[in-house]
């Protein structure tokens, strides 16, 4: 295994979001000044039109070239980027006021105006934008003058900012739209970002440098950046290993165990990126409709064997669905242990007698490990799983057509607002409830409470809540939250590990 | 010698068509599209309406034979569509794509039969010698060595331990001829492997076939040296099954490079062909693929054509 000496958890249970420590701290002052950042993605970014791009590669670049109009700051909460002050004197308005004298990079002003036209840009049907459902609870947005905007939402929805934390508020130039088209945007971005794009080619490298005019003093620091896809783990690790990068993305986790004492790279670790459950389809055709035989899996599955077997000890064991890092998470809540005589004893109530059960599975190794451990936990309390193989595509269109009786991939991506994809998941007229065959008129009511509620604090009980009846129903049984980890040469100072994994470019800098 | 270009060339219009019917239907066979992607990638709650737009969009709405109508018609004016998933011209995508994968197939192609033809006839020459054995051995060894696994020992030893490659990438010769060389070794040699294993047995099984005529008793008879027997007699001999194979294995390199450029992040269209399928990136797999099965039949009949150099009874047949 690796050393633990340099395996730095970015973020560990109960200490939400907290940040690396050491070295990578704020960047000192002798080294703030230019260089080349190689980075080593695992897939070519392919557009860089924010309101278009959809994988995590084209959210980071999009998001190096346009700033977004919220932040996040290092506890998990909203913070100011292009927006500097917000308010809420309703539960269904807002008024956002501007950051002043920022320009987008064709010299055009960065305004109210800008901020309308962008929004209703993801709304629009020609565009095609997959994002317009993050903001479906809009019902107007205005520029009231030329630095505030005011949004009046159809119903009250506490979430509706966080969202504008990543692609969906990333501002682009109107003009640039305009002149570009939708087409030619994907390749001809005009943000008000800390970069620039300077060349693309496919699958080769994309290549960002510094705009001098960026309105964060003193930001970026480095000149130019460039990004190289590299789909083969192993790979990326060598090339950051040979410096040919100086960060790398996914670090497969038997890569890492390769590092040895190497002393010139550091592993970093964010656990939470990932929410692993195993899902069951409640509609009456599948075994997964009987409650008693759901609820026996929280005691089936043996969490702390599957964290050690299948996740090398990386990550932490989740009993719910909010990600270790969020403010709401609570590390107090383990309401379940291994205990298989307790699900013996549901199965029994459950008069299924014996139950078998097959599980669709994505070519993603971890996860295989993991199904496999899962299966024979799930046979020595007499549940037969049987599990196959599909790519990626044919899995996606088997969820869609409600027709997985078993969900062993769980939910990819951390979110800043849970909300953003526990309604997804819990609330009938969420895509993956339909999909699971689930809707509870309870469940449904706790959601529309909380949207209701402006005090983060009554939210976050009400989340624990939402877990509860979650855990309940037991549609989805948590198990592990799994973590996204980068590998960093040691001169790079400044590197943040964010929760969603989107490596914040500006803020790293090259040292000696 | 022109009359029978023009005959191979129209007898490869009714493949073309077939493989084109082939490729399309099958992509679209297979479960899932594109949009089940975006979707899935995204992982946001996106209404039916949207996904109804996108569908409208992609084309995706229309029936089947009115897709691949749309599809031959606006390929027969040159239009080859726009990729799903970058929204660029197809051409513009594929044909850089192009460079890298001939120059590493090519290398590789050009390193095995100038390593495997001579080993292949010393194997023959001398049975069951030390270098028929190792020359049994190195099949053995490169039949049964996957690419991932010799790519991913060359990155390890070559540009990880002896730091004397880059380990990924591609560079193009008109940018920096060196650079590019070095970015083409290693998977040149990765594809070369399985090539040099199949070149091999048959350079041997042809040698021998041939060293067993009177003719090479007669050569070595009037006191001809072995290099001379060989080269001046038997190769000519040997060489027509060999070109043949060697032909053929033009679809040994498209395969190979499905993985070689994987591993060594290689812009080239095995990769592309790969990832364009688990995509569902119709238009790029369906040029994609009907662009092999052209270059496949020129190749087949690059091969016929040296045939009939080699061996004039052919051409005439």
């Amino acid at each position: 295994m690796y050393s633990r000496r340099q395996f730095v958890k970015s973020s560990t249970l109960g200490l939400a979001g907290g940040l690396a420590a050491g070295s990578f701290a704020a960047p000192s002052l002798a080294s703030t000044g230019g260089g080349v950042l190689k980075v080593a993605l695992t897939a070519d970014p392919i557009s860089f039109d924010p309101h278009l791009t959809g994988s995590l590669q084209g959210r980071g670049t999009t998001q190096a070239i346009h700033d977004t109009l919220f932040g996040i700051d290092e506890s998990g909460n909203l913070a100011p980027m292009l927006v500097t002050e917000w308010e809420q004197p309703d539960n269904k308005t807002y008024i956002l006021r501007l950051r002043p004298d920022v320009r987008f990079h064709d010299g055009t002003e960065f305004n109210a105006d800008a901020v309308v036209y962008n929004i209703n840009r993801i709304l629009d049907p020609d565009i095609g934008s997959i994002r317009s459902g993050e903001i479906k609870a809009l019902d107007t947005i205005e520029a009231v003058d030329n630095l505030t905007v005011k949004i009046a939402l159809q119903y009250p929805f506490a979430a509706f900012l966080f969202p504008l934390t990543d692609v969906s508020g990333c501002i682009g130039s109107p003009t640039a739209f305009e002149a570009h088209g939708k087409e030619g945007a994907a390749l001809n971005p005009v943000g008000t970002g800390p970069f620039k794009l300077v060349s693309y080619s496919q699958e080769t490298e994309t290549v960002l440098e510094k705009n001098g005019d960026y309105w964060d003093e003193g930001k970026p620091y480095v000149d130019r950046l460039i990004l190289r896809p590299i789909p083969t783990g192993s790979t990326r690790l060598v090339e950051l290993q040979t410096g040919g990068v100086d960060l790398a993305e996914d670090l497969p986790l038997q890569n890492i165990a390769s590092l040895g004492d190497q002393t010139d790279i550091v592993v970093s670790e964010r656990v939470g990126f990932r929410w692993e459950y195993v899902g069951f389809n409640a509609k009456d055709e599948f075994p997964g409709s009987n409650k008693k035989l759901r609820q026996a899996f929280h005691w089936a599955i043996d969490r702390e064997a599957l964290h050690h077997a299948a996740y090398f000890g990386t990550g932490a064991i989740g009993y719910s669905g909010i990600l270790p890092g969020h403010p709401f998470h609570d590390t107090d809540y383990q309401p379940f242990s291994y205990d298989t005589d307790k699900a013996k004893k549901l199965l029994d109530e459950s008069g299924l007698g014996s139950a078998e059960i097959t599980a669709y599975l994505r070519p993603e190794p971890v996860k295989q490990r993991a199904a496999q451990l899962i299966q024979s936990m799930a046979a020595d309390v007499g549940v037969t799983i049987n599990l196959e193989q599909l790519d990626y595509a044919s899995h996606r269109a088997k969820l869609r057509g409600g027709e997985l009786p078993m969900d062993m991939h769980g939910w990819w991506g951390y979110r800043p607002d849970p909300d953003q994809y526990l309604s997804v998941l819990l609330a009938s007229d969420g895509s993956y409830a339909k999909r699971h065959g689930y809707s509870s008129a309870e469940m449904d009511k706790l959601f529309s409470d909380q949207r209701a509620e402006t005090d983060p604090a009554k939210r976050r009980a009400m989340f624990r809540e939402i877990t509860r009846l979650m855990n309940e129903d037991a549609i989805y049984v948590p198990w592990h939250y799994s973590s996204d980890f980068k590998g960093i040469s040691k001169k790079l100072q400044g590197f943040r590990h964010a929760a969603d994994s989107i490596i914040e470019y500006k803020y790293i800098s090259i040292g000696g | 010698m022109f009359a029978f270009i023009i005959r191979r060339t129209l007898a490869s219009i009714p493949v073309l068509i077939l493989v084109s019917l082939i490729v399309f239907f099958l992509m679209r066979l297979l479960p899932g599209d594109i949009i089940d992607l975006i979707v899935g990638q995204a992982q946001v709650e996106v209404s039916e309406e949207t996904i109804a737009e996108l569908r409208l969009q992609y084309g995706l709405d229309e029936p089947i034979y009115v897709q691949y109508f749309n599809w031959v018609g606006g390929m027969l004016r040159g239009d080859f569509g726009l990729s799903f998933r970058s929204h660029q011209p197809v051409i513009d995508i594929i044909l850089p794509r192009l460079v890298p994968t001939l120059q590493i197939g090519l290398t590789a192609l050009v390193l095995s039969a100038a390593f495997a033809i001579p080993f292949g006839a010393i194997c023959a020459a001398r049975p069951n010698s030390v270098w028929d054995r190792i020359g049994s051995m190195l099949t053995f060894v490169g039949a049964s060595t996957p690419y991932f696994l010799a790519g991913g020992l060359l990155i390890y030893f070559v540009a990880f331990r002896m730091r004397m490659l880059p380990p990924s990438g591609f560079v193009l010769p008109t940018v920096d001829f060196w650079a590019s060389m070095k970015h083409t070794i290693m998977p040149a040699i990765t594809l070369a492997l399985s090539l040099v294993a199949i070149l091999i047995r048959q350079a041997r099984a042809s040698f021998s076939d041939v060293l067993r005529h009177p003719y090479i008793r007669t050569a070595y008879a009037k006191g001809l040296g072995e290099t001379r027997v060989l080269i001046q007699h038997a190769l000519k001999n040997a060489l027509l099954p060999i070109v043949t194979i060697l032909g053929l294995q033009l679809g040994t390199v498209f395969s190979g490079a499905v993985v070689t450029e994987t591993v060594f992040a290689i812009p080239g269209i095995g990769r592309l062909l790969v990832d364009s399928i688990l995509g569902r990136d119709y238009p790029i797999v369906q040029a994609l693929v009907l662009l092999i099965a052209v270059a496949v039949v020129v190749a087949t009949l690059i091969v016929d054509i040296v045939y009939g150099i080699l061996d004039p009874r052919a051409s005439r047949a």
